[in-house]
């Protein structure tokens, strides 16, 4: 849509301009699109991805009692059981492998474990290697 | 006076590069990261090459013969530079341990934030943000000694 | 040229019993296996493709026999051939021991070469075409890594390749005089997949090299260490892209290896979960070609079409947080009455949105000169053994959905879209139509989701459920058993594929009776464009290579496992 001078002579302002908002056309449609809402806000998931975490009964000791399938079930072997004696259970977990995928919860028989959101360990200076029992347990704000 | 203009200037413009083929993002960073950024105070610029960039962004798994490119593209970059690592699959090597991935970069690069989980959840990359000026103010103190 | 052969297979191999000794196992279903001599290699080969028309190279495997003692040390090939009129497949295996050579089958198809390169960086079997220059590993591994007797060690700092430096004497040069340019992996068009060598003259690219490697993670190896559950798992976070083809694939292998039968609620949902892959991963190759263009308004439709895809992923729960839906036998969860209505009523909007982007772009003249690149006709895309939508760009019509169907595709209707010159436009056009063309296969399923179970148990362990648990003891070990071991594997060999939205993908097994596979390999369709992209990139113009590039729609993790 070059204007050239034919347009021009036929001297009257609404063909010229005509021809300048159609030369301008696209910028404007732009403007209108342009305001496109963000999908951030909307798909944000409240229980997309989570970190596992152990279940605690009234009394503040774990439920867990050492049968070990959540370990063998991981497939990225990131759960680590160890049974001490006295029927103790201590669990380390890797985050750094953890792919959220949601087994150890789905296969534990007694609903154990289960993974919620955890800010402070989504990211930080650190790479968060070995999650050891205590902080398995407590959630911190 | 003139550090003060520079820390000012450096603090507001992301000039990113994106280094590594992972899934967190489809190639070059995706939507998403473009409207978190978008409704806060800094501007994003995605950049081609190195000698124009501030922010390194690496995602997927190292090889020890993508690591030999990074290590170019690290050099090639300007002085004051912040590193991210994005996802597990940077910073370990996630699930996927081959004989081949290297777990970790630190060796030879300093990487200053890692941004755990897999996928990358939207919170940390909140929480990234909200810590950023905290790491570039260090980062300029550092560069002064 | 012999028009008047059968194509029935009790013809075949009766023929072949006569050319060539050898037996004949007919142990899969619909699959007959020849195993043959290995001094006869090259000629059956010959006669399977010139006299029985077995024009497809599908996958060459290799892995170190089972029956293995101290002294003898064998490795067993195993070809799959198919034929492309009536998509026949037969599988040629032969052994070899260490100090032989393999016939050279780069003569019959290109994309030999660089099988032939594969075998011998893992497994050290020499071939008569002595072509062994690296193709997945570097300098600092060690050993045969895929063999099961030696496990090699690989030393973990930054390397290059001795092979692939550029100096004129060292990269294998034609006869020229000009300079060899380096297009290395850190590039925003290839994004960091890949490495090109090419020498360029006057605007035109000459003889060209690839090396690839740069994503080679080891993944088979950790696949044989790893119960299926666990692949399943993996495969699903293995997208780079790629969403849901994998882990459907898998257990489409394991079901028909365990013989589980499928109902129809469930294939329907399966073909639902693939279309709406297909059509993520066509608008994302879209979505990178009109970044290098300067269109902004149609950059501004796609991201709102891109944004109006994203809500139905994740209403679907496909999007990358969420879990894996797929299990063995079905699904985890059944899929909801409002997502079915709310895909239903808008997914004519999404269509007329894409109507409107296709209409934007072909109205300027500046996107349709751009891709104006060089044209491959029907036959050569045959010889270089492009797949999917690059060859129908070229005029060919295969598509695994209609030739050889698999679930209910036989009872949907749709229409295959041709190219007609082969060129970068005839790519972005295949492509454009096909979303159309999945757009409305969903329709046609979710009008008609048939009824019935979304989760189909195999029979020889009755699964139970969490609340009887605690009623017998036998109930828990199955339940561990089958959780934490994941079902075992009969011995089988067995091979399975699936179209993705590059081609056909194929995953091949052989498993001995075990928890875990002995062998598994990943078969996709960007291994042979890559094989033979020399070819493909040759006298076309630099200025158009990074369009040309992303038109292609490259993937490198399924070549780089």
């Amino acid at each position: 849509m070059i204007p050239r001078i034919g347009d021009f002579r036929k001297n009257s302002i609404g063909s010229a301009a005509y021809k300048v908002m159609k030369l301008m056309s696209t910028s404007i449609k732009t403007l209108f699109l342009g305001r496109i809402k963000s999908s951030a806000k909307n798909n944000g998931h409240p229980r997309g991805v989570g970190l596992p975490m152990l279940e605690v009964n009234q009394k503040n000791k774990i439920i867990c009692n050492g049968c070990k399938i959540c370990e063998r079930a991981c497939p990225s072997s990131c759960i680590e059981v160890k049974l001490s004696h006295h029927h103790e259970v201590k669990m380390n977990i890797d985050y750094s492998r953890c792919l959220s995928c949601f087994v150890c919860e789905q296969v534990c028989p007694i609903n154990a474990i289960t993974l919620k959101a955890r800010k402070h360990y989504l990211g930080g200076k650190d790479k968060y290697l070995v999650i050891c029992q205590e902080k398995l347990v407590h959630d911190e704000i | 006076m003139m550090e003060k203009i520079k820390r000012w200037s450096t603090r507001k413009n992301i000039n990113a590069i994106v280094f590594g083929n992972g899934c967190c993002l489809h190639g070059d960073l995706s939507n998403d990261f473009h409207d978190l950024f978008a409704h806060s105070k800094y501007t994003l610029n995605m950049v081609d090459s190195p000698r124009q960039a501030n922010y390194l962004f690496i995602n997927g798994i190292i090889n020890p013969l993508l690591l030999n490119v990074l290590l170019q593209v690290y050099e090639d970059m300007p002085d004051f530079k912040i590193v991210v690592a994005l996802g597990n699959c940077a910073s370990n090597a996630g699930a996927f341990n081959g004989y081949n991935a290297m777990t970790g970069v630190e060796k030879y690069i300093k990487v200053d934030y890692y941004l755990t989980g897999c996928p990358v959840d939207q919170r940390a990359i909140e929480h990234f943000m909200a810590n950023l000026d905290d790491i570039i103010f260090k980062k300029s103190k550092e560069n002064k000694e | 040229m012999n028009w008047t052969f059968e194509y029935s297979k009790e013809i075949l191999v009766r023929e072949f019993n006569r050319l060539i000794e050898g037996e004949v196992l007919n142990d899969h279903e619909g699959y007959c296996t020849f195993s043959i001599k290995n001094k006869n290699l090259h000629d059956s080969l010959k006669i399977l493709k010139e006299r029985y028309q077995f024009l497809k190279l599908v996958d060459v495997i290799a892995y170190s026999s089972p029956a293995v003692t101290v002294t003898h040390d064998e490795i067993e090939l195993v070809f799959i051939l198919e034929r492309p009129v009536d998509c026949e497949i037969i599988f040629l295996k032969t052994s070899f021991e260490r100090n032989e050579q393999v016939a050279d089958f780069s003569t019959l198809w290109q994309i030999g070469d660089w099988y032939l390169r594969e075998i011998f960086e893992f497994f050290g079997l020499s071939n008569t075409a002595a072509s062994n220059r690296q193709l997945l590993t570097h300098d600092n591994v060690k050993g045969f890594l895929l063999r099961k007797n030696d496990t090699g060690e690989v030393i973990k700092a930054p390397t290059y390749r001795n092979a692939f430096k550029i100096s004129s004497a060292v990269v294998p040069s034609v006869n020229s005089t000009q300079q060899w340019f380096s297009f290395g992996p850190f590039h925003s068009s290839l994004d960091n997949q890949f490495r090109i060598l090419m020498e360029i003259k006057e605007d035109r690219i000459g003889a060209s090299e690839i090396e690839i490697g740069y994503h080679h993670l080891g993944l088979e190896k950790k696949f044989e260490e790893t119960n299926s559950h666990g692949i399943l798992h993996l495969l699903h976070r293995y997208k780079c892209l790629s969403g849901n083809t994998l882990p459907i694939l898998w257990c489409k292998t394991v079901e028909e290896i365990l013989q589980i039968p499928i109902t129809d609620r469930i294939a329907a949902i399966r073909m639902l979960y693939l279309e709406i892959d297909r059509i993520c991963e066509h608008l994302l190759t879209i979505n990178r070609m009109l970044a290098l263009t300067a269109n902004d308004v149609a950059l501004a439709y796609m991201k709102d079409v891109l944004r109006m895809f994203g809500e139905y992923m994740y209403h679907l729960g496909l999007s990358y947080a969420g879990r894996n839906p797929h299990r063995f036998g079905g699904f985890y969860q059944d899929i909801k009455r409002e997502t079915v209505v709310f895909i239903l009523q808008s997914i004519g909007k999404f269509e007329r949105k894409v109507r409107q982007l296709e209409n934007q772009l072909t109205k300027s003249i500046q996107w349709i000169d751009q891709l104006k690149t060089n044209e491959i006709t029907s036959k050569d895309a045959m010889k270089y053994g492009l797949e999917g939508p690059n060859l129908r760009a070229c005029g060919v019509k295969y598509d695994l959905r209609k030739n050889a169907p698999y679930y209910l595709y036989d009872e949907v209707e749709f229409e295959i879209p041709l190219g007609a010159y082969g060129n970068a436009y005839d790519r972005y056009y295949v492509r454009m139509h096909e979303i159309y063309e999945s757009v409305k296969i969903i329709s046609q399923i979710l009008d008609n989701i048939p009824s019935g179970q979304y989760f189909m148990q195999s029979d020889h362990s009755d699964m139970t459920e969490k609340d009887q648990l605690n009623d017998s003891e036998l109930n828990f070990k199955k339940y561990d058993d089958y959780y934490s071991n994941g079902p075992k594997l009969s011995t089988k060999e067995h091979f399975s594929r699936i179209e993705n939205a590059r081609g056909a993908t194929g995953i091949f097994i052989k498993s001995m009776g075990d928890l875990r596979p002995y062998r598994f390999k990943l078969n996709g369709p960007t291994y042979k464009l890559l094989a033979s992209f020399q070819e493909i990139i040759r006298h076309d113009n630099i200025k158009r290579l990074p369009l040309l590039l992303r038109s292609f729609d490259i993937n490198i993790h399924e070549v780089d496992r």
